[in-house]
């Protein structure tokens, strides 16, 4: 069985209130009572002491294991398609930059004739832009 | 005869300057030689200028020497015949070619609309209205407007290979308002690695501080999927969740990313937990970022102090440590983390040395505050509480030594007492060596010695194991020995007989020592007799229990408690003869000296002849110490005992095993 930890084991979400504690540990006697299930009691009165101990609530609750699985969900959810969408959005504007780019460096190269060569004949292209 | 103008003479430098450097060649400087002359004073040399320079033009094109070429178009503007003087049309073209890119490529767009003017007219039409477009797009025209090349020539004149394109990059620009952050920021994350993308972030909030909390804000809540990416696939996630405090903490930490806080405090507190050595430099400064930036949340100070009071590091992080402690001590309820400062600092610490002002200032202010010593102890884990009992007293001013003893005691369990009584010695031997000066306190240095030495011999003794050296009886005898050193007569000087009295109610049942210190200056016998009782406590009627006190006064040489206890011993059990028999044979097997054996016989044999005038049957064991008695008179006859009624000064006795004891 997995360790749940103190604030596993008394069915609440990680917290810096004493009270909330407290008042898990009283509710989850009602349910195991010492008499009636004893090694329950043990369990939760084990949990209530390591957080009742002076200091012992503030580490626990630095040190609960981060459910990263569901938070690196959460994330997506919230992130990854503003970030594809602006991705795209430079790209597209990069796409004309880049084609500016590859027209200079290629003719800025070429000595006039060559670049009066390479040219005669060719037809201005209406172009779509990219993406 | 009269000075000349200053225009004159640039004049005659020029014209020496301007032969000289078209024999050398120089374009540059028979250009400059010639834009100083007068427009009529040029034409002698501006054919051969004009030739040097249009050559270097060429030359200057074929290498892509772009700011070169712009410094011609510059210089030809101020003298458009250098492109015209002596040349062809075609190269006239060709130089304007050359200077339209020098331009271009300078984002000289008025001159590289000059040049574009001088060339167009032989261009194919396509090419002319591209360039046109853009030029007056001052480089960024409709790519539309651009002609496409269908088939490149190659020219490996000019290194171009047709084969090669430029390489094509996503670039993205810095934002420039508040609009284009989120759009820039997000897709940097798309594009960069975390390290990258934090450095992107950074420079770019440096480079305009009014968009820097937009850019850092998002940039912090982008980098945190990096931390649940990582713990999602079992990856360790400390750099991130170090970027992540590092914006919070440069965004002042505001309260809408303490989840992303909490997620990095977490990082760090799961490697407290996990690790079982101390940190390194590099985690230490990370559990420094994170801790501290933590700490600035006030929802998250309490658990960032308690992550930093949990670690532990290698000495090469102890600098490291303490910055982070000094800077958590100064947030709410930091001041536990005083204590921890302390026991990081006393770890390296020369015996005597004093800790830094900070540490003792905050802790002179800790003991002034009723309770919080205790309150901050019991929040540290129990090697680090340990370790502060060990150090305070050694480090600590004397007063607050003191102090600190006595407000400890009150939090102390029975485990921790011995640490304490340690400092208690140490904080004595302070005391008692203020006189003549500092002397390194003895517990600190002898354990010093032990390291020093289970090292030398290839040992990896342990703390506890040095602390269980220091605490047998030869231990003992080396520190009383130590810090009797000072005190030959035993009598502790008025500064540490101060510092007993105000703990021997509390401390003298622990150690024989303080039972022998309370006798010594005691003035009157019933209260050596109150200092014996209020030693063996409940054990008072327990006559093994004397004994075995006796003998650990005899182990440690503490003669005037052994002779309190004996002499308890005597008093109390006088007509006990059953628990003198039991005394006399338990004295005989633990081999005590015949100074304590001879008078325990003869209170036994004392007791005996009372219960046999009694009547009193004889148990076994009152049998067997009648002959113990019988051997042990007839070789006091032979033998005196010297140290019968000797009672040397504190520490000044013999070796508890020595001759006296031999059977």
């Amino acid at each position: 069985m997995p360790d749940k930890g103190p604030f596993g084991v008394l069915e609440i979400p990680p917290t810096l209130d004493p009270a909330q504690v407290k008042r898990a540990y009283f509710a989850l006697l009602q349910r195991h009572a010492p008499h009636s299930d004893p090694e329950g009691f043990r369990r939760i009165r084990a949990a209530y002491e390591a957080l009742s101990a002076p200091g012992a609530l503030a580490l626990a609750y630095a040190t609960v294991p981060v459910e990263a699985a569901e938070e690196l969900e959460r994330w997506r959810r919230r992130w990854s398609a503003p970030m594809q969408q602006a991705l795209a959005r430079f790209s597209q504007g990069n796409a004309s930059a880049n084609a500016v780019e590859a027209f200079v460096e290629t003719v800025s190269r070429m000595p006039l004739s060559d670049a009066v060569a390479a040219f005669r004949g060719t037809i201005l292209e209406p172009k779509t832009p990219p993406g | 005869m009269a000075k000349r103008s200053r225009e004159e003479r640039q004049r005659q430098q020029a014209l020496e300057q301007l032969p000289s450097a078209l024999k050398r060649g120089n374009a540059e400087r028979a250009v400059a030689a010639l834009l100083r002359l007068s427009a009529p004073e040029r034409t002698r040399d501006l054919r051969a200028t004009a030739f040097l320079v249009r050559a270097d033009i060429a030359r200057d094109f074929q290498t892509a020497s772009w700011s070169r070429l712009a410094f011609w178009a510059a210089r030809s503007e101020q003298e458009p015949r250098l492109l015209t003087e002596g040349s062809t049309l075609q190269e006239q073209r060709e130089a304007h070619w050359a200077l339209l890119w020098g331009a271009a490529r300078a984002c000289d767009w008025a001159r590289a609309h000059v040049h574009l003017s001088g060339v167009a007219p032989q261009l194919p039409s396509q090419l002319a209205a591209g360039l046109k477009a853009y030029v007056n797009a001052h480089g960024s025209p409709a790519p539309q407007a651009l002609p496409t090349l269908r088939s490149r020539p190659p020219n490996h004149r000019l290194g171009y290979d047709p084969g090669q394109r430029p390489r094509r990059r996503v670039s993205i620009d810095t934002p420039t308002c508040s609009d284009e952050v989120e759009p820039a920021v997000l897709a940097s994350r798309a594009l960069l690695g975390p390290t990258d993308f934090l450095t992107a972030m950074e420079k770019w909030a440096a480079g305009s501080p009014e968009l820097a909390p937009a850019i850092l804000h998002l940039a912090a809540r982008l980098l945190s999927g990096e931390i649940y990416a990582r713990l999602a696939a079992g990856a360790p996630a400390w750099h991130p969740a170090r970027a992540v405090a590092r914006l919070c903490r440069q965004l002042g930490a505001p309260p809408d990313l303490q989840a992303e806080a909490a997620s990095a405090l977490r990082v760090a507190g799961a490697a407290v937990i996990a690790r079982g050595a101390g940190f390194g430099r590099e985690e230490a400064q990370g559990l420094a970022d994170i801790a501290g930036n933590a700490s600035l949340f006030p929802n998250l100070c309490s658990s960032a102090i308690a992550v930093a009071a949990h670690s532990t590091f290698t000495p090469e992080a102890r600098s490291i440590a303490l910055d982070m402690l000094k800077e958590l001590t100064q947030r709410p309820n930091g001041s536990v983390l005083l204590l921890k400062a302390l026991a990081v600092w006393s770890a390296e610490a020369d015996p005597g040395a004093a800790p830094p002002r900070w540490i003792e200032a905050g802790m002179t202010r800790m003991l002034g505050c009723a309770g919080e010593l205790a309150k901050c102890l019991r929040q540290l884990p129990v090697p680090t509480q340990h370790l502060v009992v060990e150090a305070a007293p050694g480090f600590l001013q004397l007063e607050d030594a003191e102090r600190f003893l006595d407000q400890a005691w009150s939090w102390a369990e029975e485990s921790a007492k011995p640490v304490l009584l340690d400092g208690l010695d140490e904080l004595l031997m302070r005391a008692c060596a203020r006189r003549g000066g500092a002397a390194a306190p003895p517990t600190a240095l002898m354990r010093g010695m032990l390291r020093e030495l289970s090292i030398a011999m290839g040992l990896n003794a342990t703390d506890s194991e040095f602390a269980e050296m220091l605490d047998s009886p030869f231990g003992r005898q080396v520190m009383g020995r130590m810090m009797s050193a000072d005190n030959p007569d035993g009598r502790l000087p008025p500064a540490a007989r101060a510092i007993f009295d105000r703990f021997a109610s509390r401390i003298v049942p622990y150690r024989i020592s303080y039972l022998e210190m309370a006798l010594v200056d005691s003035r009157s016998k019933s209260e050596r007799i109150r200092a014996v009782e209020f030693y063996l406590g409940e054990k008072r009627s327990d006559v093994l229990a004397v004994l075995e006190a006796v003998r650990s006064a005899e182990l440690e040489e503490r003669a005037l408690a052994s002779k309190a206890l004996l002499d308890h011993l005597l008093g109390s059990f006088r007509r006990d003869r059953d628990g003198l028999a039991r005394a006399l044979l338990e004295a005989g097997r633990l081999r005590l000296r015949r100074g304590i054996r001879g008078p325990l016989a003869r209170a036994f044999n004392s007791a005996d002849a009372q219960a046999r005038a009694h009547g009193e049957a004889d148990s076994e064991s009152v049998a067997t110490a009648r002959l113990e008695a019988g051997l042990l008179a007839r070789r006091s006859g032979t033998k005196p005992d010297k140290r019968k009624t000797v009672h040397k000064p504190l520490h000044q006795g013999t070796l508890p095993l020595g001759e006296g004891n031999q059977r």
